[in-house]
């Protein structure tokens, strides 16, 4: 009995690692052909350990295409996602969480209501307002609308509802005013929720492709998925060796934090999941 | 009582006012962006024209074009077809191994997870390029050295009209994985341990566990699933720009694939608008009915 449980734990085990192992080897892949010149990582057969490992692919890749540049710009747009973002979020679901007011339910309704409206919704008309008011290639409509990030209010009121009422009135007491309140009290007590939400705009803004697809046209501004996207597949025609190479520098970042922040990225990734 | 009355109303007031002055910077942003757009996309549903030329109102002109376009109606049934073998596949490959990994101890939980999750913080574009190179249609390629070992010869798998979908599918399905099965770990976490130690103790086995305890307590989360499921997918775009550019001939183009292209590239906003809103409208009639006729509550 006790061997055919441990016999029986054992094949999960087994078959469970053959199947991570599956999952990996796509991306085990991409990284070692990010180190193999461009007729190996075409050639027969299929090499798992570079022959010719060599750094030509990077060097090439950040010294002739707009790379380096777009990892900057897209790490300045996330940057400003992030604050922008988390800061409104978190001012507008203290008030839907704290504060009675007339309209409350309604507005609240009304901007969970359009968690479900699919981006390529709005996108037409958002675009066409761009152009009037000449944000077309420009940062602005990857920043400023996101702004209005109704999962993110959604996501403060919830945690924000979770502080006792008695800090908020000892704080006020105190002379705080309302808006001291929210920075002194409020903020620091929901650090790893305002955390959590932080990564998941992060991941998204750095991720995201269509909106600098539509907004953006010169090479200057591109979002790093875009730069990649426009060297693999427009501008040299699959060129294999540089796009494996950008893509390992593109996940890069995101790598670094999930490794250093799991927990709380699980629950952002989840998050975002919830989103859609 | 008559000295505190006229106290309460201004610090009410000021409550008020207070409250919308923290809400006016993303309500505002939230009109312009979101509310009105939406109003907007409407409207111009009903309208003909571009960027360029302007737009006129020709009123439901768009929608009967719509309705005879045949490469609409052809993206309607790869966006279909697509979403109807990814859902189920995922959810039952995810169960699976949720169900497989639920019993194991936290340490090898964590490194599947980990292996899971590296693919979910990737962007689509990436993944992409690497499942570009693994789909190469050459006979070396990775994915046809694979199922060469099977005795299976090589496939051109983005450039046969039958095989494209099936294989966006599978790419989307490893990319979306770890999220199905860490949905499914949270569900099964949520059911009370003393209901299957009461089952084991009336002598039930592994099986009977399973389909009368576990499955039906997992209902709430395979509705949940299964209407996201169709949300996302319903909107597939990025893994087919980057794949296949929705060919071979039109055998991969989505919905969104096509509003994109004649928003974009052939100046047809109102054309595009009409697409959008006529798959916004499907998407919300399908969670509807979901909702409605799948039952998830726990009997």
């Amino acid at each position: 009995m006790r061997y055919q449980m441990l016999a029986s734990k054992l094949i999960i085990h087994l078959i469970v690692g053959a199947g991570a192992l599956l999952m990996l080897l796509p991306l085990y892949w991409m990284v070692v052909s990010a180190f193999k010149p461009l007729p190996e990582i075409m050639t027969v057969p299929v090499t798992f350990i570079p022959v010719n490992a060599t750094l030509e692919n990077f060097k090439g890749l950040l010294t002739e295409t707009f790379f380096a540049r777009s990892m900057l710009n897209s790490t300045a747009i996330a940057l400003a996602n992030v604050v922008l973002q988390v800061f409104f979020c978190s001012l507008a679901g203290f008030a839907f969480a704290k504060y009675r007011f007339p309209g409350r339910e309604v507005l609240f309704t009304l901007v969970l209501g359009t968690v479900m409206i699919p981006q390529y919704v709005t996108l037409i008309p958002n675009y066409i307002v761009m152009g009037r008011i000449g944000w077309l290639d420009t940062w602005a409509p990857l920043i400023i609308p996101g702004i209005a990030n109704a999962f993110g209010i959604f996501w403060m009121r919830q945690y924000i509802a979770t502080v006792p009422d008695e800090l908020l009135d000892a704080a006020r007491i105190d002379g705080a005013g309302e808006f001291g309140t929210y920075w002194r009290i409020v903020v620091p007590i929901i650090k790893p929720g305002l955390v959590t939400l932080a990564l998941f705009i992060f991941s998204t803004s750095w991720n995201e492709f269509l909106l600098p697809l539509v907004y953006l046209r010169s090479k200057e501004l591109y979002t790093v998925q875009l730069t990649m996207a426009n060297i693999f597949r427009v501008q040299y025609k699959f060129n294999y060796h540089w796009a494996m190479a950008s893509a390992i520098l593109a996940t890069l970042p995101m790598g670094i934090l999930f490794a250093t922040l799991q927990k709380q990225f699980i629950s952002g990734l989840t998050l975002g999941g919830l989103k859609g | 009582m008559v000295a505190s009355q006229p106290c309460i109303l201004p610090r009410r007031a000021r409550q008020y006012l207070t409250a919308y002055g923290f809400l006016t910077p993303y309500l505002a942003l939230y009109i312009t962006f979101i509310l009105l757009p939406v109003l907007w996309s409407f409207y111009l549903s009903l309208c003909k024209g571009g960027l360029l030329s302007g737009t006129e109102f020709v009123g439901f002109q768009n929608y009967i074009k719509a309705w005879n376009n045949s490469l609409f109606i052809r993206a309607l049934q790869n966006t279909a077809y697509y979403t109807l073998l990814v859902v189920p596949l995922a959810m039952f490959s995810s169960l699976t191994l949720a169900l497989l990994i639920d019993k194991m101890a936290p340490f090898w939980q964590n490194v599947v997870k980990s292996a899971l999750f590296l693919p979910m913080v990737s962007s689509v574009v990436s993944l992409s390029i690497i499942w570009k190179a693994i789909f190469i249609p050459d006979r070396n390629g990775p994915l046809n050295t694979l199922v060469g070992v099977f005795g299976i010869p090589p496939q051109n798998w983005l450039g046969n009209p039958d095989l494209v979908i099936p294989s966006i599918v599978g790419f989307e399905i490893w990319r979306g994985y770890g999220f199905w099965v860490i949905v499914f770990l949270a569900g099964l976490d949520a059911i009370p341990n003393d209901l299957y130690e009461a089952a084991r103790v009336d002598g039930a086995n592994a099986w009977h566990i399973l389909t009368r305890i576990t499955l039906p307590l997992l209902r709430p989360t395979f509705l949940f699933l299964l209407v996201m499921g169709f949300i996302w997918n319903f909107q597939l775009f990025d893994a087919v720009y980057m794949l296949t550019a929705g060919g071979p001939a039109n055998a991969s183009a989505t919905v969104v694939w096509y509003v994109y292209r004649n928003a974009f590239h052939f100046e047809n906003l109102g054309f595009a608008a009409t697409m959008g809103v006529l798959l916004l409208f499907i998407i919300l009639i399908l969670t509807v009915l979901q909702l409605k006729y799948i039952p998830s509550e726990v009997d």
